[in-house]
């Protein structure tokens, strides 16, 4: 079954209803090709409301966070509460593949999404719910934004300061793994489609997403009942932990026995850290007292730059710690040309992050903008659909789309 | 009904989390996942922590000091390694060695996808690179998961960390007033971000395989997914030509919205309110009518306004409650509130427990130890066993014998070469 396919999901549609959960695993979805339709509440999708904004001043059309994650979508309006739109969200739905959505149960529920009912629409539709803990268990109705996801997957208790409250990760960050996870699910659904012909459920819990990306803290509490603590960037191993430079901070990681060795080279060899055991890790966070010092001192004396060049050199992992700023303007990531550029009506000709992978089946594409609030209503609603203009202003006025 | 992936071959040339976490979600949907493993490099399998028993049970020096070929092959296995490893089968193969450069390629030739996490140029350097792969097989996926990817810093070594700090992951993750030194980069967040998409990304160059015929070469830079985990941040400083001080726990539209203190020692739960009915309803399960009313706190703006008050109220009610009461009172009055669940929470946690989602194994020298188990599951594509991640070369006979119709003399020959070691 040759064809010519420009992307890797080349004809797979996608119905986006997420509203904030789900976001990135639309856009995901989107990047890799797939015709991703986000279809969005006639006032528009929750994310419009968040900060930042261009200028800082609150539009529906120019939140930032809004444009970062849907990118490459089309949208439409469409509210899924009117009687009338339930005909036509049902006509969208037989001519899809995918559809992702992140409801609270109770809503779902009362909008009828759940996977039975969508799956008598159509047998072959891939269904995935972003929930936030799942779709059974005695916690599946409670609510759970960003924090209380990341709160209870265990990663924010062991980060932060020893002394100071557990803080949670910038930008979502379980709602952005959830999303990943999810989409790694839903793909595997589209490629046991090619044999069976039948769709299925995926069922992606924030909660459990959460408590796989911690470290690993339920095997250290079930092997020696040990509860990993607060540590700021110190690792478990030393050295590893930022330090400070002459002109801002470095990330060194001294683990492997290999490591150690370059570094006591670097260091030439102190007397102090020659013995044996200075080879495990373990002994060396014990003693880091030792180890601080003498790191501390060689470091000041470089710039970032130099004593990153210098330690690379010998195969020490160290890096500088960059800002956003830094990240992109910083020539690796120009050079592999991972900055892109697109132009938006609402907030004109910009730069963005280009997409974190590369196929080599799949040339870089333009970035396609954010879409306006339902910028594609025209182009599904009629020209697909073959709703005339009339009917659509109608649907407008009742409230519909 | 079989799983998703069955049928599917992936020769996994992998260490650390990245490469694992990838592999370990393609054999659980299915996939048969084979680890190319070698006493030249033990990396994971000898990494802490040991337990109850302390020191690991092999020499900690470095692989080309000791002789590993005395070592007991079940105590090669450490707690971390079997985390990242079920499921999958193991074979030795030292890669040193020019026939086992050519017995990888044989493998190449009956697999569908070669996974690496080497930075740039070691694959090359075997000659094992896409260009020389696909001469084996012209439809192989090749995926190579790198820290930073090819450019001018593709010889770099790093570690999750460093990558966090290079991506400006590390500078956000605080609080505003929080040191440089002290902000989070100590874990192994971004290897299980860039993982997970890195295994939706060769199921989706699979399934491009399965409608054209065609295979093809994944290069994902783990650097990148770092940074395109905090997009919006980016695209705040790309337009408004600024980078924002980390914020903490608070939200910049939200409030409450934080992380309080409990009752109990190191305790703490979060409570998320997100709009005025919200905070209606937590003013009532906390029995605090009037503050629904007090104009300090009766809308959004107000509580944003006045936040710090706002907070300390909460949480001196907060202070006379464990973290799993606030939780039960408030999500039973409709406001989000979480727990901030340590090791033992999550351990005892009855949600994950009610879900099947803790895996078990059985360990030489450890005992039973129960992990993480699969963040997704499917109606009909997942696989719900957990196998114990394997013993090095634990498959062996299966690889050399069957797959690849070596005879015992052969083998022997190649053991004792160190080729197969």
């Amino acid at each position: 079954m040759a064809g010519v396919f420009e992307t890797v999901l080349e004809g797979i549609r996608v119905l986006d209803l997420t509203e904030e959960r789900g976001l990135y695993a639309g856009k995901l979805l989107a990047d890799l090709g797939a015709d991703v339709i986000k279809v969005e509440p006639p006032k528009g999708c929750k994310a419009r409301q968040m900060m930042p904004f261009k200028d800082d001043i609150p539009n529906p059309e120019s939140s930032l966070y809004f444009i970062s994650l849907n990118s490459n979508k089309r949208s439409i309006t469409l509210n899924l509460h009117s009687l009338s739109g339930r005909p036509i969200f049902n006509q969208l739905v037989q001519r899809a593949d995918v559809l992702i959505e992140d409801f609270d149960p109770p809503v779902r529920k009362s909008l009828d999404l759940d996977y039975p009912a969508i799956r008598k629409l159509s047998q072959r539709m891939i269904v995935a719910s972003l929930s936030g803990f799942g779709e059974t268990g005695p916690y599946s109705s409670y609510k759970a934004p960003d924090i209380v996801s990341f709160a209870m997957g265990g990663l924010m208790y062991i980060s932060g300061a020893p002394d100071k409250p557990p803080v949670v990760a910038p930008c979502e960050q379980a709602y952005h793994s959830t999303s990943i996870i999810a989409v790694f699910g839903i793909l595997t659904a589209l490629f046991q489609r090619l044999s069976t012909n039948e769709g299925q459920f995926v069922d992606a819990s924030a909660h459990e997403t959460m408590a796989t990306m911690n470290e690993e803290v339920i095997m250290r509490y079930s092997l020696a009942r040990e509860i990993k603590g607060r540590y700021g960037s110190q690792h478990t191993s030393a050295p590893a932990r930022i330090y400070p430079c002459k002109d801002g901070y470095v990330h060194l990681v001294v683990l492997r026995p290999y490591h150690w060795r370059s570094l006591l080279e670097v260091l030439g060899n102190p007397e102090i850290l020659m013995d044996e055991a200075w080879y495990d890790p373990r002994f060396r966070r014990l003693n880091v007292d030792m180890i601080d010092p003498l790191i501390t001192e060689f470091a000041l004396k470089y710039t970032r730059a130099e004593i990153t060049q210098l330690l690379q050199a010998k195969g020490l992992p160290c890096t500088p710690v960059n800002t956003p700023a830094d990240f992109a303007n910083d020539i690796h990531i120009k050079e592999r040309g991972f900055i892109t550029e697109f132009e938006h009506p609402a907030i004109g000709r910009q730069r963005d992050l280009g997409v974190p992978f590369k196929l080599s089946e799949m040339a870089n594409r333009q970035q396609r903008p954010a879409p306006l609030l339902g910028q594609h209503n025209r182009e599904i609603y009629s020209d697909e659909l073959g709703y005339p203009l009339m009917e659509l202003a109608k649907f407008k006025d009742e409230g519909t789309i | 009904m079989k799983p998703a992936l069955a049928g599917v071959r992936i020769l996994d040339f992998t260490d650390s989390v990245i490469g694992p976490f990838v592999t370990m979600l393609l054999a659980h949907y299915g996939a048969e996942v084979i680890k190319v493993d070698s006493r030249m490099h033990l990396g994971f399998r000898r990494l802490g922590p040991w337990g109850p028993k302390g020191n690991a049970p092999i020499p900690q020096a470095p692989e080309d000091t000791v002789d590993f070929s005395k070592v007991r092959l079940d105590w090669l296995i450490s707690p971390m390694f079997a985390q990242l490893n079920s499921n999958k089968l193991s074979m030795t193969l030292n890669l040193s060695k020019p026939e086992g450069r050519d017995l990888f390629k044989r493998l190449a030739k009956i697999s569908d996808v070669v996974v690496d996490n080497f930075r740039f140029g070691v694959m090359q350097k075997w000659g094992l690179d896409y260009s020389s792969l696909k001469q084996m097989k012209s439809d192989l996926i090749v995926t190579s998961l790198q820290a930073l990817g090819r450019g001018p810093y593709e010889e770099w070594t790093t570690w999750a960390m460093n990558v966090m700090s290079y991506a400006g992951f590390t500078q956000g993750w605080g609080y505003p007033d929080t040191s440089t030194e002290e902000r989070i980069g100590s874990g192994y967040y971004c290897d299980y971000i860039a993982g997970g998409m890195a295994a939706a990304v060769i199921v989706a160059a699979l399934f491009y395989r399965a409608r054209t015929g065609k295979g093809q070469y994944i290069e994902l830079s783990q650097a990148e997914v770092a940074a395109s985990a905090m997009g919006p941040a980016y695209l705040d400083y790309f337009v408004n030509h600024r980078v924002a001080p980390p914020v903490g726990n608070r939200h910049r539209l939200f409030a409450p919205y934080n992380c309080y203190r409990c009752m109990g020692d190191d305790a703490w739960c979060v409570i998320a309110v997100r709009d005025d009915e919200e905070w209606q309803q937590l003013c009532l399960a906390l029995e605090q009518p009037s503050w629904v009313k007090d104009p300090k706190f009766k809308d959004m703006p107000n509580r944003l306004k006045n936040v710090e008050e706002l907070d300390r109220n909460i949480e001196k009610w907060t202070s006379w409650h464990t973290p799993h009461q606030v939780m039960g009172i408030l999500q039973y009055y409709g406001v989000a509130a979480g727990v901030v669940q340590n090791g033992e929470d999550l351990y005892h946690d009855i949600q994950l427990r009610a879900r099947g989602f803790m895996a078990e194994q059985d360990l030489p020298r450890l005992g039973n130890v129960t992990f993480a188990g699969m963040p997704v599951r499917s109606s009909s594509g997942s696989t719900v066993s957990y196998q114990r991640a394997p013993w090095l070369g634990e498959h062996n006979d299966y690889v050399y014998g069957q797959l690849l119709g070596l005879n015992e003399n052969e083998r022997k020959r190649l053991e004792e070469e160190r080729v197969i070691y």
